[in-house]
């Protein structure tokens, strides 16, 4: 099946402008191997609809539109966890969430309600907090490097982060809501390190065994970080393959 | 104005369909965006090899990689004023919006609107457009702007020379505040900040029967402002 030259001229743009930051025409149209000519017209398409902006220096960058087009979204790691996080909801009964790095907050982009017995741990996808708090939060935090720690300023106790990547997972207790658990183990992206986490949350009632689900949860975050890394090396691949139109 | 390429174009209209109608089978984005079947088969083949669309059955949604995509926008500046738009949303149960310069134009980055099952609000969209010189966020940006860049807008024909005189005042004054200007009906107080070459400005919207004590939110929104140029200066 044929492709669309200049449409894919147009998306090309936007994967430029993110691999890149903010570029002129010109420097779009030696990118892309384009004419000036071309590369206006594409860049003026995309601004007509604000897929791009114009900032004072005459480079465009990606647009505010973008955002809207993608609210409605599941994120793209909710989308391959999810299968895993369901599974491993209705294997432990409880609650299980998967919260990505978002400069220094955990934020929730998966979660499967447990149902072991009427008390549930209920989730909104979206719910943000503290990367120094809660077990989804320092999961991420204890593999984060020093600096990007640093870099981030939240006052958290080192040992306790060091614990965490020793054994492999953090546990908390109380520390984003009263009466709840939260054991969480990292999720990995093969080349960026630490992404996001995968916690099993439940009432502080059902605390005690909890840890009995602790192999589970790292082999679950395990697969996870495996089917990430595998999908991105096929759209790499896709991409590789695809880069010269026509 | 510069001519646009009809065929990305369509390739750009798939998308939003696609983000506002839900996943759809060709034959159904051909009807409703009336174009040629085969035309739509192609871009959509063409966005699918760059993974911005996937197939599932016989219909096309849009890839979650878009989201990717939707993150890389002014990541600083939305990460660093996200806690105060839905606190000062919060607070007043108005809507709050960011805004930056786009070209000759303000552009919305963000917008948060108060939760109620039923009321009269501003709505502001994210990605939506508006000349500069008539809203509060527009103004309030615009008395931020480098000496320079004020004259070429000016020299251009963007602003009125006239303008130059209430844009000083704003910019003494630290905020901008309209009524009725660029909507009938809406009124705004926005306050502008600099993160390196970027102006920005958060505005409180609101309908014009409810923006008799409007400046009363003055040192909240100028609280919540100097905070998040604070936590910019962090990242």
């Amino acid at each position: 099946m044929e492709i669309a030259q200049t449409a894919d001229y147009a998306v090309s743009v936007l994967l430029t402008l993110e691999s890149h930051g903010p570029q002129t025409i010109a420097e779009i149209a030696t990118r892309l191997d384009l004419s000036r000519s071309v590369a206006q017209r594409i860049v003026v398409t995309l601004h007509r609809r604000a897929l791009v902006m114009r900032g004072q220096d005459g480079r465009y960058d990606l647009g505010a539109a973008l955002i809207k087009l993608a609210a409605e979204l599941p994120h793209e790691l909710a989308v391959t966890a999810r299968p895993m996080v369901r599974a491993l909801a209705e294997s432990s009964g409880e609650t299980v969430v998967v919260a990505v790095a978002e400069g220094d907050e955990a934020v929730v982009v998966a979660r499967h309600t447990g149902n072991a017995g009427p008390l549930r741990i209920e989730y909104q996808i979206g719910f943000r907090h503290s990367l120094g708090r809660g077990a989804s939060g320092l999961a991420i935090l204890a593999y984060l490097s020093p600096q990007r720690r640093q870099k981030l300023g939240l006052v958290v106790d080192d040992s306790v982060l060091d614990q965490v990547a020793v054994k492999g997972f953090a546990k908390t207790e109380s520390e984003l809501q009263d009466h709840m658990v939260g054991l969480a183990a990292p999720i990995v992206d093969g080349e960026g390190g630490v992404i996001a986490s995968l916690a099993i949350v439940a009432p502080a009632g059902r605390a005690e065994n909890l840890e009995r689900f602790v192999p589970a949860l790292m082999a679950t975050s395990q697969r996870i970080s495996d089917a990430r890394s595998v999908e991105r090396a096929s759209v790499a691949t896709a991409s590789r393959r695809e880069s010269v139109p026509g | 104005m510069s001519e646009i390429s009809k065929t990305a174009d369509k390739a750009l209209a798939i998308l939003i369909e696609l983000s506002d109608g839900g996943s759809a089978t060709p034959q159904q984005l051909s009807q409703r965006m009336k174009v040629n079947r085969t035309v739509v088969q192609r871009l959509l083949m063409t966005l699918l090899l760059r993974g911005f669309v996937r197939r599932h059955g016989g219909e096309y949604a849009l890839a979650p990689q878009m989201s990717r995509l939707a993150e890389a926008v002014q990541p600083e500046l939305r990460q660093a004023t996200r806690v105060q738009l839905s606190t000062l949303s919060k607070k007043f149960g108005e809507t709050v919006v960011l805004q930056i310069l786009d070209g000759d134009e303000a552009v919305v980055l963000a917008e948060k609107v108060p939760t109620s099952e039923m009321s009269l609000q501003v709505r502001h969209d994210v990605g939506s457009r508006s000349p500069i010189d008539s809203s509060a966020s527009g103004l309030a940006i615009l008395a931020l702007l480098p000496e320079a860049v004020r004259d070429r807008l000016t020299r251009d024909g963007v602003i009125d020379a006239r303008l130059h005189a209430r844009l000083d005042e704003i910019r003494a004054a630290g905020f901008a505040q309209t009524s009725d200007e660029l909507q009938t009906g809406v009124s705004g107080l926005a306050v502008p900040f600099v993160m390196g070459e970027v102006v920005a400005s958060i505005a409180i919207l609101v309908p014009t029967l409810r923006a008799g004590s409007l400046l009363d939110l003055l040192p909240e929104l100028q609280r919540h402002v100097a905070r998040s140029e604070a936590k910019l200066r962090q990242l």
